[in-house]
């Protein structure tokens, strides 16, 4: 949506209205990077609260369940180190995308761009074997249930992890001398 | 001219943003709504079930079984009177046998009323290892074999038709024919329309000439299940008690009449061969029988009791002991039962014991203690007396 007022903006002829609309366009790309990197961030907080939960064929039962299957203590001190290190990833890259896109020093395809990218990719990992290991605690009968049920997930983490791998490949276009 | 851009900004990387997030929102929905559903479904689906059995008479045995939910709670959420209740009672007594669980049902099979689950959901209260006693029921049991001279509350109150052999016990020496036992007795005294014994029994006492066959205490639950169960009941109880209390005195006065009462009864009880025999003694089981009567009992042809009526008479001397209560009497008979095949000659000693309420049976205990073996089969006898 903001987008699409930009591109509306740019339409005007007379350059009083240019003048003003490239105030306005600054600042609803500012709101547009910032929208993005919330989003990217309620993105990793999404799936750090899903795989902590039960899986779908246990949550019936997870009331008589001491701990269900996708408890993070089932792990030991590694899954509450996880637990909180994902935590904080998923929050970092919140922060570490409204940096880079928002702070105009540390603007694109600096240090803050690769490790927020480095974080996408680690914590889209982590969450994709949190979720197999869900999977394969459950019951037997049960499992390939939480599989299937998994599957969307897991297909959102790999797609959101292969973003992050092509944002370090600092992906090189050709592209005529538009200021975006 | 070059540029680097980031890949989430390319238009293959804001696809796959799009079907990430349409994937997300889409699962999200579909587990939200569509998935959990059919858990949500059953429960709306039970309750419509729970609604369609109102009125359905379910047994206190399916209920602790778990078979069945509880039947008094009204699906409509207002409870349903004690008289509209003993009122369904009434109307479900006929097929009452066929609502009890297949645990029970042997022992109903010859005609018996299996009333123990309706009288405990009436309120009578029996423990459930009492509900799960195995009635064995022995073949050679027959209603007929008993002697009509025999005063019937005896009959009732003492294992004539017990089976020497047999280590369990049997369902039908307590009551007559098909009676549940005494896990069920309890249960069956607030049958309104049989509260001592049974429809069949109080037939068979009718045609028998046997009016002291119904013969029973009403005790305090019986009451206040009759209580439940209507005016129909009460009445019904009501006369079936007096009809018993006459059927006492006349059969007491007939057994202070007579004399000589352990021949009597060794002669009456002499021609059911293999079974108990009977005293004369226990015919004062509910009349005004003092301690001196039953001293007169020898030690010399003193039986050994059967397991049945120590069972029913620890329920009864328990008041009176300290230490019996530390058993149970269904654990105490049975344990005796395994171990000791029962006498037919305890049979004295049980009707005795039956009594239940009489003030001598301490002193009783002590003649028994000393017969040889008895003091084995009641370890708590010492304890008793």
């Amino acid at each position: 949506m903001v987008d699409l007022t930009r591109v509306c903006l740019r339409h005007s002829n007379t350059i009083l209205v240019q003048q003003e609309e490239d105030n306005i366009t600054d600042a609803l790309s500012a709101a547009r990077e910032a929208l993005s990197s919330i989003a990217s961030g309620l993105r990793f907080l999404y799936f750090w609260a899903f795989v902590s939960q039960a899986p779908p064929c246990e949550q019936g039962l997870a009331t008589f369940l001491p701990m269900h299957s996708g408890s993070w203590l089932h792990w030991g001190l590694i899954g509450t180190v996880l637990r909180w290190s994902t935590l904080v990833a998923s929050v970092s890259i919140f922060v570490l995308q409204a940096l880079w896109r928002l702070v105009h020093s540390l603007r694109r395809f600096g240090p803050v761009y690769d490790v927020e990218s480095a974080f996408e990719i680690t914590t889209s990992g982590i969450y994709i074997i949190k979720l197999i290991l869900n999977a394969l605690i459950v019951e037997e009968s049960c499992r390939r249930q939480a599989l299937w049920q998994y599957s969307t997930a897991f297909f959102a983490l790999v797609i959101n992890s292969s973003i992050g791998i092509g944002n370090l490949l600092h992906c090189k276009l050709f592209r005529q001398n538009i200021q975006l | 001219m070059l540029y680097k851009v980031t890949f989430s900004e390319t238009a293959l990387g804001r696809l796959l943003l799009a079907i990430e997030f349409y994937i997300l929102i889409v699962s999200t929905m579909v587990f939200t709504f569509y998935i959990r559903e059919p858990t949500s479904a059953p429960l709306s689906l039970r309750d419509n079930r729970a609604s369609s059995f109102y009125g359905l008479h379910v047994s206190k045995i399916d209920a602790d079984l778990g078979l069945a939910g509880e039947d008094d709670a009204n699906p409509a959420g207002s409870p349903r009177s004690a008289v509209q209740r003993g009122l369904s009672w009434l109307s479900w007594s006929g097929n009452a046998s066929q609502r009890l669980s297949s645990q029970f049902r042997p022992s109903y099979e010859d005609g018996g009323e299996p009333r123990s689950g309706e009288a405990a959901e009436r309120g009578v209260i029996s423990s459930p290892s009492e509900k799960r006693v195995p009635l064995a029921v022995p073949d050679d049991i027959q209603l007929s074999s008993v002697n009509p001279s025999t005063p019937n509350h005896i009959t009732q109150r003492t294992p004539e038709r017990f089976s020497s052999s047999t280590t369990q016990l049997p369902a039908n020496t307590v009551y007559g024919n098909g009676k549940p036992s005494t896990a069920m007795s309890a249960a069956m005294t607030t049958s309104p329309d049989f509260p001592i014994l049974g429809a069949d029994g109080i037939a068979e006492a009718q045609e028998s000439s046997r009016p002291s066959r119904e013969l029973k205490e009403p005790d305090h639950s019986s009451i206040n299940s009759s209580q439940l169960s209507g005016y129909e009941g009460l009445l019904r109880e009501q006369d079936q008690l007096e009809r018993s209390i006459e059927a006492l005195k006349t059969m007491f006065e007939r057994g202070r009449s007579e004399g000589g009462r352990k021949d009597e009864s060794s002669n009456t009880v002499s021609h059911l061969p293999g079974r108990s025999r009977l005293r004369e003694s226990s015919t004062t089981v509910y009349g005004p029988t003092s301690a001196s009567n039953r001293s007169d009992f020898s030690l010399s042809i003193f039986p050994e009791p059967p397991e049945q009526g120590v069972t029913e008479n620890l329920s009864r001397i328990r008041p009176r002991s300290s230490s019996v209560p530390a058993l149970t009497p269904t654990q105490i008979s049975f344990d005796i039962g395994r171990r000791f095949p029962v006498s037919t000659t305890g049979i004295d000693d049980v009707a005795v014991l039956a009594l239940g309420g009489m003030e001598s049976v301490g002193t009783h205990y002590d003649v028994t203690s000393f017969i040889g073996g008895a003091s084995i089969m009641f370890p708590f006898r010492g304890v008793c007396s």
